[in-house]
């Protein structure tokens, strides 16, 4: 079915201290759908971002997956089942950083490995096996045993993907996934990410690539000062939009 | 000394905080020494001839390697065995505060260090001499730098100055074993002696942690 | 002092260096035990543990050693005795729980200097806090931790000359003991100045080499837009060294 939402977060807002960051926020993520968030920084999307996998808990709102009510804010804070449900739920729902977030003290294969065989309980054996085809599929095969730290930041990145995928995940959540690198390292990490968009996976990605969002997106939401201001398909946001707000933001990126 | 048969908690309050006006006089004065002989200390290590630098080297890891308190033994005992008699607050003055340089010696050189050559070299292309470049900018911008590792040392001192009782120096410990062994009140003085050492210590390590804080972000 | 002296005085003031060097391992452990507790319980979730965790800390960094060892000698001595437990284990307890909350300090700032988005991506991995803790921080954080460890082996080796203010037999106690025979003051405390400084200062070199090393593999470790993409780990470098340097303070 391919309509089914996946994740829904409905009536997000979130505050940091007295500072709203997000104010009202429905976001709903359907299978294969690839979306596109775009906005200035502090608009709000990164945020928005990370309470889809609730590493930031939403201060209100309601989040479900798979149509099932995975939690409601205000909560009773802290409680450990919450804490169970939100980590059940990032089983399912992976994360690729803007800093890669590798593990500095193990092998590209052993960061890859770590969730399947902590969190899903796999076999190292089968895991490592997994994990290699993982690494081919990014390119990286031959850096197998290598650390983070001797690699360049697009193949740092490319890891860090291959790392997200290796939980078989029904969705993955990229935080600005380049803008972390040299710009001659882009091209190679939203190459994987294309090939990983036409692949089918279901993708949420916080980005400033117009480009990239405009030919692999199946839908652009702009955020700014924390709500959302224009939604649509590409081809509506970029060429047609109804917004003035939303064609300064967009010539400005186009810009920069 | 005063009568504890009847001691009430008032009095044996008054007796400890005599003790610790000796404490802070042993302490400001191992902080002062330990100011001053760092100072030398440093100088020694700066010094332009190898083996002076390693002699120095050497000498401050043995001050620092060594327990206070032998080093205490050695002087108030040690001397005095060999006909050299010291008091016993300034022996402890003494060895608590030469240990100390050891580390003070080491505050120096990293405030040293936290000024960049940059700062040096802008100091020189406006034309200022070496001295001067020392005073009107190394100096003051390392100090700020000196202040909480030099408080953090005084507070340090003053735990280090219970030590001196070993030679029989009247400070807030030695006063509290007199009291316990008059009263057998134990838990009665050792707690008076626990708030009064927080009363005093804790406010001054928030005050150096704060210090240290806003010279982070200063940077 | 002669050398028929001093060889007459050695097996004695041996005997006591053993003492010294049994006290300083089990109290090492100990402190190493409860640090890495206070660590722990210093960063938990709970703001309740935290909070009490650190009004303990403070309180255990007010206490003066020595005034820690006299009184639980006199409070709980007898009873300790009682359970047949002699001076040796009042002095190993006290300097363990007081030395506990520097080095746990030192571990807490050393778990610290991790970076979030470390948290971040092992959370995401769908990690629990412990697995990320035993998995991801704790592996990071252990070799900073690594060189102010040996450091504290050379303070509580010092700290356990005080145990003969409380009748411990240990290498102070037993050369005090010979001071009284013999009337040589600064030979014999010369003799076991000696003595400690054989043992602390090849063992602060070693910590000093230890901690050029740890850098340096540390500094292979980061990867430079972690360095400075965020500010956590800079903040938390500064915390260690403050904490180092607050611990030397009284350590000097």
């Amino acid at each position: 079915m391919p309509d089914e939402p996946i994740l829904e977060m409905r009536g997000l807002r979130k505050t940091f201290g007295r500072a709203e960051v997000v104010c009202g926020v429905d976001i709903v993520v359907r299978r294969g759908e690839k979306v596109c968030m775009l906005g200035p920084s502090g608009s709000g999307k990164t945020t928005t971002l990370r309470c889809l996998n609730l590493l930031t808990e939403p201060s209100s709102g309601e989040l479900y997956f798979h149509g099932q009510l995975v939690g409601r804010w205000p909560s009773g804070r802290g409680s450990r089942s919450a804490a169970n449900d939100a980590q059940r739920l990032r089983r399912h729902v992976s994360m690729v950083f803007q800093h890669f977030g590798l593990f500095p003290h193990l092998t590209a294969l052993d960061n890859v490995t770590l969730g399947p065989v902590h969190v899903l309980g796999m076999n190292r054996r089968e895991a490592a096996e997994r994990a290699r085809a993982l690494l081919r599929r990014v390119g990286l095969e031959q850096f197998a045993e290598k650390h983070p730290a001797t690699l360049s930041g697009g193949q740092r990145q490319r890891v860090a993907i291959a790392r997200a995928m290796a939980m078989n995940p029904d969705v993955i959540l990229f935080d600005e996934p380049t803008s972390a690198l040299d710009p001659e390292m882009v091209g190679e990490v939203l190459s994987i990410m294309e090939q990983l968009a036409s692949d089918g996976m279901t993708m949420v990605i916080v980005t400033h690539e117009t480009n990239f969002a405009r030919h692999v997106a199946d839908r652009v939401v702009v955020m700014e000062n924390g709500v959302i201001l224009e939604e649509g398909t590409p081809v509506d946001i970029f060429e047609r939009p109804t917004q003035r707000r939303t064609r300064e933001i967009l010539r400005a990126r186009v810009q920069a | 000394m005063l009568s504890l048969t009847n001691a009430n908690p008032l009095t044996i309050l008054q007796l400890l905080l005599a003790g610790g006006e000796v404490t802070l006089e042993v302490s400001i004065g191992s902080w002062l020494v330990s100011v001053i002989a760092g100072l030398l200390f440093l100088a020694f290590r700066q010094a332009p001839y190898r083996p002076v630098r390693w002699a120095a080297d050497f000498v401050i890891t043995c001050l620092r390697s060594m327990p206070q308190l032998v080093l205490l033994y050695l002087v108030f005992f040690g001397l005095g065995g060999i006909g050299i008699n010291i008091n016993p607050i300034v022996s402890a003055i003494v060895a608590l505060g030469l240990t100390e340089a050891g580390f003070t010696s080491e505050v120096y050189r990293a405030g040293l260090l936290t000024v960049s050559d940059e700062q040096r070299e802008a100091g020189a292309s406006l034309g200022l001499g070496s001295f001067q470049i020392f005073r009107l900018i190394v100096l003051p911008e390392m100090v700020p730098f000196l202040v909480p590792p030099l408080l953090n040392s005084f507070v340090g001192l003053t735990k280090a100055a219970t030590i001196a009782s070993a030679v029989g120096v009247p400070e807030i410990l030695y006063q509290s074993t007199t009291i316990i062994n008059e009263t057998f009140q134990v838990l009665l003085v050792s707690m008076l002696v626990i708030v009064l050492y927080v009363i005093f210590t804790v406010p001054l390590t928030r005050l150096s942690a704060a210090l240290e804080l806003r010279l982070g972000y200063a940077h | 002092m002669s050398l028929t002296e001093l060889e007459s005085w050695m097996p004695v003031l041996l005997q006591g260096l053993l003492v010294s060097l049994e006290l300083t391992a089990v109290a090492s452990l100990l402190t190493f035990a409860f640090a890495t507790m206070i660590a722990l319980l210093r960063i938990s979730p709970l703001r309740p543990i935290r909070l009490v965790t650190t009004a303990f800390v403070d309180l255990d960094r007010s206490v003066p050693l020595l005034a820690l060892l006299i009184f639980v000698y006199f409070g709980l001595g007898k009873y300790l005795a009682f359970l047949g437990l002699p001076a040796f284990w009042v002095a190993v307890l006290a300097i363990s729980v007081n030395e506990a909350a520097y080095l746990g300090e030192v571990y807490r700032a050393a778990i610290e200097s991790i970076s979030q988005e470390q948290w971040d991506a092992a959370t995401s991995l769908g990690l629990s806090r412990r697995q990320t803790l035993a998995l991801v921080i704790l592996p990071q954080a252990v070799p900073a931790g690594i060189p102010p460890t040996v450091n504290d082996v050379i303070y509580i080796l010092k700290a356990s000359s005080l145990a003969s203010l409380v009748s411990v037999n240990e290498l102070t106690n037993v050369s005090t003991q010979l001071v009284s025979v013999t009337f040589l003051p600064m030979q014999i405390y010369m003799t076991i100045g000696a003595m400690y400084l054989a043992l602390t200062v090849p063992l602060s070199y070693f910590a000093r080499w230890l901690e050029v090393y740890v850098n340096r593999r540390l500094g292979l470790r980061v990867p430079p837009e972690a360095a400075h993409g965020a500010v956590v780990p800079i903040a938390g470098a500064t915390d260690l060294s403050a904490a180092v340097s607050a611990k030397d303070a009284t350590d000097a």
